[in-house]
This record gives C-alpha cells, sequence and structure tokens, in this order.
C-alpha cells in the first residue's frame, strides 16, 4: 500500500467515525426527546393524589463510607430523613484509616448489636456491627478494607428488605428521591435495578445533607462538568431507556432488588467500575437466559454529587473511569452480538465499545493525525480546518442538545444568568476540555489494556457544599 | 483522488465535511435561540400559574364556609392550572367543604373543561380530568371510568378506579377488585391505597366475593393478590373466606398470602400444620402468623424453625418468639443459652437485642 493510499483510508476512516460517533449520538439524543416528554407527562401523577402510597416496598439504604470522616453524620442524618414509608440504613464502614466510625459512633449513639449476619455474598471479615440508640433503623457494619464493591456485598448481605438502595456516603439526596426512584418497582414486577439522574451538587446549598438551593460552581472544571453531565445522563442513559439497554446505574445513587442482586453475585470486587460492571452482569444474566427485566433509568435530577475541582482530582477519575468501563464489556462479553442479546447485546454493547470504550483511542488518533499533516504539509489548511469545525462543531451541538433537553424537562437552574453560563459552558468546553477529558481516556483505556495503574486512589473532595452545614 | 490530503473544498469529501460542520454550528445557534425563547415561555407560565393562585386559593379557601359569589370567570388558559388548585382543595378539605367545592365547579362549567382535557393527548391532562371526574362525583360519568378501569393502560384505569370509587364505591369496588386479581400490570400497592379510603366493613364482603370468585376460576395469581388485600379488609369478616382457602389451596403462594390474612388465635392450627412447609416462603408467613396468633405451646415449634436452613424464616421465627405471651427477656434469654444450633443461638439473639430498648 502506497504512502497516499494509507492517508486516504486514515481520511475516510476518521471522518466515517466523527460522523457514526456524531450519529449516534444525535439518535440517542433523538430517543431521549421522544422519552422526555411522556416522562414529564407523568411527573403531574408527584403533584395529585398518588396512587401507590402507603404499599411501597421497604428499602435498605446502604452506605458505604471509606474515610468520610467529615462528611458522615450528615450524609446518614440526610439518610435517615428521606421521604419514604419503611427503610433502614445500613453503613459500612470499609476499614477507613480516619476517625469514620468514632464520628458514626459519637453522632448516632451507637452500641455493639449481635447480629445473625448471614454471608451470602463472600465479603471481607466484618469485625463488628453497630445498631444506633437513637434511631433504631440506623445499624453500622465494621469491615475490613476492601473497596466499595465489597463494602456495598456486606452491606446487601446485612439488609433486611427486598429493595437495596446504594448510595454513596457523600451524596446528596432530595427528600422524595427515595419514593420517585422505587416507583418503577411499583409499576412493572420485572424492575431490577433503577436509578436517577446525577446532578453536580458543587455550587449548590446544602444544610443538613439536604439541598436547599440549586446553584453552580465557580470553579470553572465543576462548571464543565455539568454539561457533561447533563449529555451523560440526558441523553446518555435516557436514549438507552426505551429499548431497556440503559448500561449504567450510579454508584451515587440505585436501588436493586435484592434477591435479582445477589443471585447475579453482587458488585464485583476486582472492578474498579463496579456500578457498570453489575448493570452489565444483569443485562448478560438476564438476556442470556431469556428471562423478562427491566433496568429503569428516571431522568428525574434525585442526587446530588461532589465534582472534582482539581486537575489531579479530575484525571484521576476518568482514568478509573475508562478502566472501569474496558472492565465491564470485557466481564460481559458474551452479550455482544448474542443471538439473545437484544438491544443490549446488538446495540447498546457495540456502541459502548465503538464509541466509548475505543474513541479516546480513535479520536485523538484523528486529531494528531490531522495535526501531524498540517504541520508537515499532507493535510492541506483547508481540510484541517475543516477537520477542525466538524469536530467541534458537532461537539457544541451535542452539548447544547443537552442544555435544551434540560430546558425542555426540569430547568433546574431557575435563573436566566444561569442558563447563559451554562449555554456559555456549552461551547467552550469543546476548546480544550473535552479535549483533555479524551487525553485521560486513553491514559485510562491504556491502564486497562496494559493491566497497570493503581487501584481506586483517594479522591480528595472539595465538598464545598458542606462549609454550609 | 484524495479529500483531504493537499485537498481542496471542491473535493466532494471535503465539501461535505465543512457542510456538516457549518451545519452543526448553525443548529447550535438554532438551539441556542430555541432555549432561549423556551426560558421566556417558561416565565411567562409561572407568572400565569402565580397569577391564577393568587385569583382563586382564596377564592377556594373559602368554600369552607361556603361558595363566594360573585365568582370571577374562568378563563380558558386557566383551566388547567385552576383545576390542579380545585383538586388540591378537594384532597385537603372535608364534608361540606367538598360540597360548596364541587358547587363552585358547577358554576364555573367547570365540567366541560374536564371533558377537553380528558379528550387531550397528554396523559398528565387525561389524569387532571380523571381525578376532577372523582371530585365532581357526577354519576353519569361512571360507566365510561368502568371502561376504563378494565382496559385503559396502568396509569390511566388506576385514577379512573380511584374516581370511580369516589363516585359511587358501590359499583367501583367489585370492578376494582376484579381488576386486581385479573391485572398482573396492576401494582397490588396501588389497588391497597385506593381500598384504604374505603370502610373496611364495606370491603370485607366485596373482597369476599372476588375470593370466591378467584378459587372457582381456580385462578391462584389473582387469588393470592387479593388475599393480600386483606389489611384493608374487616378481618372478622373475612374469616371464612380465608379459612376456605387455606383449607383447600395447595399453590404456596396462596398459602402463604392466606396465612398472611389469619387473624384469630382459634386459627393458628393453620400455621400450626404449614411451618414445615417445603417452600421458605410459606414457612416464613406460618412463623409470622405463629407470631401474630400463637401461645406458649408454640414456643417449641418455634424454637425448632430457628434452625431452619432458610435465614428469613428463622429471622421471622426469633421475632416471633419474642411476641409470644408469657416470652419477656428472661425467658428468651434462658430459651437461647438451651439452643445447641449456633445459627438458632445467634439469630434469637439477634432478635433479643432488637427488642431491648438501649
Amino acid at each position: 500500500m502506497s504512502w497516499e493510499s494509507a492517508a486516504d483510508a486514515a481520511q475516510w476512516f476518521f471522518l466515517l467515525y466523527f460522523v457514526g460517533l456524531n450519529l449516534g449520538y444525535l439518535l440517542l439524543n433523538a430517543f431521549s426527546l421522544l422519552a422526555l416528554p411522556r416522562e414529564l407527562e407523568t411527573r403531574l401523577i408527584h403533584v395529585l393524589p398518588r396512587v401507590h402510597s402507603g404499599y411501597e416496598p421497604p428499602v435498605s439504604v446502604i452506605v458505604p463510607a471509606y474515610n468520610e470522616e467529615a462528611t458522615i453524620a450528615a450524609s446518614v442524618r440526610s439518610m435517615l430523613q428521606l421521604e419514604y414509608p419503611e427503610l433502614e440504613v445500613v453503613v459500612v464502614n470499609d476499614g477507613s484509616r480516619d476517625g469514620t466510625l468514632d464520628a458514626l459512633r459519637r453522632e448516632f449513639a451507637l452500641v455493639p448489636y449481635p447480629e445473625a449476619y448471614r454471608r451470602r455474598l463472600e465479603v471481607k471479615p466484618v469485625r463488628g456491627v453497630y445498631r444506633s440508640t437513637l434511631f433504631p433503623n440506623l445499624r453500622v457494619l465494621d469491615k475490613e478494607n476492601g473497596r466499595k464493591a465489597d463494602a456495598t456485598n456486606a452491606g446487601v448481605n446485612a439488609a433486611r428488605y427486598p429493595l437495596v438502595c446504594v448510595v454513596d456516603a457523600d451524596s446528596i439526596l432530595e427528600r422524595a428521591s427515595l419514593r420517585r426512584v422505587v416507583i418503577p418497582f411499583l409499576t412493572d414486577p420485572h424492575t431490577l435495578a433503577s436509578g436517577g439522574t446525577v446532578r453536580i451538587a458543587n455550587g449548590c446549598e446544602v444544610r443538613g445533607g439536604f439541598l436547599e438551593a440549586v446553584g453552580l460552581p465557580r470553579n470553572l472544571l465543576a462548571l464543565l462538568q455539568v454539561i457533561e453531565y447533563l449529555r451523560a445522563f440526558l441523553f446518555g442513559r435516557l436514549g438507552w431507556e426505551p429499548m431497556n439497554a440503559v448500561p449504567i446505574i450510579s454508584g451515587a445513587f440505585g436501588v436493586f432488588r435484592k434477591e435479582a442482586l445477589v443471585a447475579a453475585g453482587g458488585f464485583r470486587s476486582d472492578s474498579i467500575g463496579e456500578d457498570m460492571e453489575l448493570v452489565m452482569r444483569l443485562h448478560r444474566l438476564n438476556r442470556l437466559a431469556g428471562r423478562p427485566y427491566r433496568v429503569a433509568f428516571l431522568p428525574d435530577p434525585i442526587c446530588w454529587t461532589d465534582a472534582p475541582e482539581s486537575v489531579k482530582a479530575l484525571r484521576s477519575q476518568r482514568t478509573r473511569w475508562q478502566r472501569g468501563l474496558g472492565e465491564s464489556l470485557m466481564f460481559n462479553r458474551a452479550l455482544l452480538f448474542h443471538r439473545r442479546g437484544g438491544a443490549p447485546g446488538w446495540v447498546m454493547f457495540p456502541f459502548m465499545v465503538a464509541f466509548e470504550l475505543l474513541s479516546p483511542l480513535v479520536e485523538l488518533s484523528g486529531y494528531l493525525f490531522m495535526t501531524l499533516g498540517f504541520a508537515l504539509g499532507f493535510v492541506s489548511p483547508t481540510a484541517f480546518w475543516t477537520f477542525l469545525l466538524l469536530a467541534i462543531g458537532l461537539g457544541m451541538m451535542l452539548s447544547m442538545s443537552a442544555l435544551l433537553l434540560e430546558e425542555i424537562s426540569f430547568h433546574v437552574y431557575k435563573r436566566p444568568s444561569e442558563l447563559a453560563v451554562l449555554a456559555a459552558a456549552a461551547l467552550i468546553e469543546n476548546f480544550g476540555y473535552r479535549q483533555l477529558i479524551t487525553v485521560w481516556r486513553l491514559h485510562g483505556f491504556w491502564q486497562w489494556v496494559t493491566g497497570k495503574g493503581g487501584g481506586w486512589g483517594e479522591m480528595k473532595r472539595s465538598a464545598s457544599w458542606q462549609k454550609s452545614l | 483522488m484524495h479529500a483531504l490530503v493537499f485537498g481542496t473544498v471542491s473535493d466532494p469529501l471535503l465539501a461535505a465535511a465543512l457542510w456538516t460542520g457549518c451545519g452543526a454550528l448553525a443548529a447550535t445557534f438554532a438551539l441556542l435561540v430555541v432555549i432561549a425563547l423556551m426560558r421566556l415561555r417558561l416565565l411567562r407560565r409561572l407568572a400565569r400559574e402565580r397569577r391564577v393562585a393568587a385569583l382563586w386559593n382564596p377564592l377556594l379557601a373559602q368554600c369552607a364556609e361556603g361558595v363566594p359569589d360573585p365568582l370571577p370567570r374562568l378563563r380558558r388558559r386557566d383551566a388547567e392550572s385552576f383545576l390542579l388548585l380545585w383538586c388540591r382543595a378537594q384532597e385537603s378539605l372535608r364534608g361540606e367543604a367538598q360540597a360548596h367545592l364541587r358547587e363552585m365547579a358547577r358554576r364555573l362549567g367547570v365540567e366541560a373543561w374536564t371533558g377537553r382535557l380528558l379528550r387531550s393527548r397528554r396523559i398528565d391532562r387525561r389524569l387532571l380530568a380523571l381525578v376532577t371526574l372523582g371530585h365532581l362525583r357526577m354519576r353519569e360519568h361512571a360507566p365510561w371510568l368502568h371502561t376504563l378501569v378494565s382496559s385503559a393502560p396502568p396509569i390511566v384505569s388506576l385514577y379512573a378506579a380511584r374516581s370511580l370509587m369516589r363516585i359511587d364505591a358501590g359499583i367501583g369496588m367489585p370492578l376494582l377488585l376484579a381488576a386486581t386479581a385479573r391485572r398482573g400490570d396492576w401494582p397490588l400497592a396501588a389497588a391497597g391505597s385506593i381500598l384504604r379510603d374505603c370502610d373496611p366493613r364495606a370491603v370485607a364482603p366485596m373482597l369476599a366475593a372476588a375470593i370466591r370468585a378467584a378459587l372457582g376460576k381456580q385462578d391462584g395469581k389473582g387469588l393470592a393478590r387479593l388475599l393480600r388485600l386483606h389489611v384493608a379488609a374487616h378481618a372478622e369478616s373475612l374469616r371464612d373466606m380465608v379459612l376456605e382457602v387455606i383449607a383447600t389451596a395447595v399453590e404456596p403462594e396462596t398459602l402463604a398470602a392466606a396465612l398472611g390474612a389469619l387473624s384469630q388465635r382459634q386459627d393458628v392450627v393453620h400455621a400450626r400444620r404449614l411451618i414445615g412447609h417445603p417452600e421458605w416462603f410459606v414457612r416464613v408467613a406460618a412463623a409470622r402468623a405463629l407470631g401474630r396468633l400463637g401461645g406458649e405451646d408454640d414456643v417449641a415449634r418455634l424454637a425448632a424453625a430457628l434452625a431452619d436452613p432458610n435465614w428469613w424464616v428463622r429471622y421471622r421465627a426469633a421475632q416471633a418468639l419474642c411476641s409470644i405471651p408469657g416470652m419477656g427477656p428472661a425467658e428468651l434469654g434462658a430459651l437461647a443459652a438451651r439452643l445447641t444450633d449456633r445459627f438458632a443461638t445467634d439469630m434469637l439473639r439477634q432478635v433479643i437485642a432488637e427488642r431491648t430498648p438501649a
């Protein structure tokens, strides 16, 4: 093959890939646009007298905690105040090296409790079980460190109720979030998992673990993540809902049918993206067995999370997410193009491989090829600038369409000035930020391919909202 | 011909890419304009809703005493917001006030607005109309609601059922119960929630009749669903029917549901009979029933169930032991000390700790 033919093939490949990638996202956007009005129409149900009230299944809220001394008390208090007829809170102290357990003991007057601990899922040894003398529905498990998945499984073992809600210790929930996220379990008995939209809490006012007022972060990195989260949730997930192919229920807040979770083997401790891996596994096991099931996603903003505000923390998070994605797909590769795979196996899985897993590699190669070609003179300036226009223009269009979905649906950011800031962020994130994220994702991809790279690392949270407690 | 390499805009591929890029930019700015317009529309809608609330909320509050006179004209564009306020007022007020609200609605011609909303393609408008119809208590709508309960999608049919119950519980309840047994797409919680608003003494005979019909049809699933509604019915009035089911049923789901509906001490024999059932969830239901209805004679049975291979049976048996009259902390402690099975001891100790005030 001549040099010219190779360059010709490369240019075709990159162009077609960019078109395919953006076409895929546009299709997801279209599905979301179709699904969203239906979701919104049923929102009136929250205002009308409810048809489900009083019979909601009891829920065990599991809060895995590792070195959360500063925030754990407020988080647990907020879980205890959720609007729900019957719930228990199980906090799992995953061998924290700080004073997490002491903070819990102090705040909730814990006493040792002789729990007949049931080991349905294999977990690291549990050192002790405590119960609160202030809140009868609060228990704390103290166990050896084994990462979040192991801690969550320990909580599942201790859970009494048929539904388990897994919540990050630093998540900020709306009071009605649990009641809303449980609705798919009431309306469809085949529902195995349900999750909702996660939003960025930086810049918001939080009191007692609850969100009091919504605001935009002042930190630029966090602000750009607001747009990213809108894109990821409002069409990255909602778009898959009508096909019953939602690829992930965020580990920050998700509800699972306990028996299905246990039957699937619980969260995998050897996966860094245990939330996505579990949902992929639920798809794989149920699709391949031909069992009817549903993984539901609600577009309602029901959970708010602390976004990293430093470059270092954000890089660590994104490399970790990309590795988690690779692992989740690899562990569940049997779903890919399986004859019983349905939409998850034939549409979602190939999409995730082609446009989520491999995209950093192809995108950066494309940028590199064009930039080098331009610098070395074998790509004309017209071609170079056209390529940039295409890549950035489509990126801006997708970001703006996410903002449109937000405006159609929840318009969480009330002030017109906030909307203007978000629109500006949707434009500027395409000039450097997205490319930077792609570099970090490539790093994560490389770590996954080579099997190198650390574990979770210790994310430094800004928890700026905690200052207003 | 290479479109990118040394390409010019005359290359078809490059030209397509250029146009796509320009189109994406144009679409971005078009979206920006649409977003701005939508925000303006939202602000106008919120202002209108505030205005409607400011005008009508005081008048709705006055309905506690009587219908305000004169009433302002209800404008077409305010009708939906008004109906929402009116329905909320209906939910929060009681007795005469509700009748005043209905009279107010009649004078404002709400029925005509409701009819329009019912014909809407939007489900939220139809649901609002259904709730309004229920509060209006207009019997002429009952046959139509009847059809909706039987055949409409779950959420619409449930709201129709609630409205029908409000209009005429005598017509609505048998229909609601029959639909609960038949419609697997109906969450049991929803049917139970509707029934909870009724007098348990009125529910019991109708529930018994529905259970009898399901028994006759040998509809195991429907039978189990209906039995789980027992909490909304007067227990004594339902007793004979429950006993008939528990004596004849063989399906584990039905047996478990019937055990849950047992309410009289003399019926504990059935729980004793079923504590050794092969299905674990029947044993769980039997243990719970023994806790509710059992006595000292059942201590040995429940102590044996503490060694059951299933955790839930052990847990419920331990809870049941704590509920048996005469089983105080000392007796439970002594029993825990006597047990030889480690799982049984652990479980009993856990439940004793649960019951001990801190």
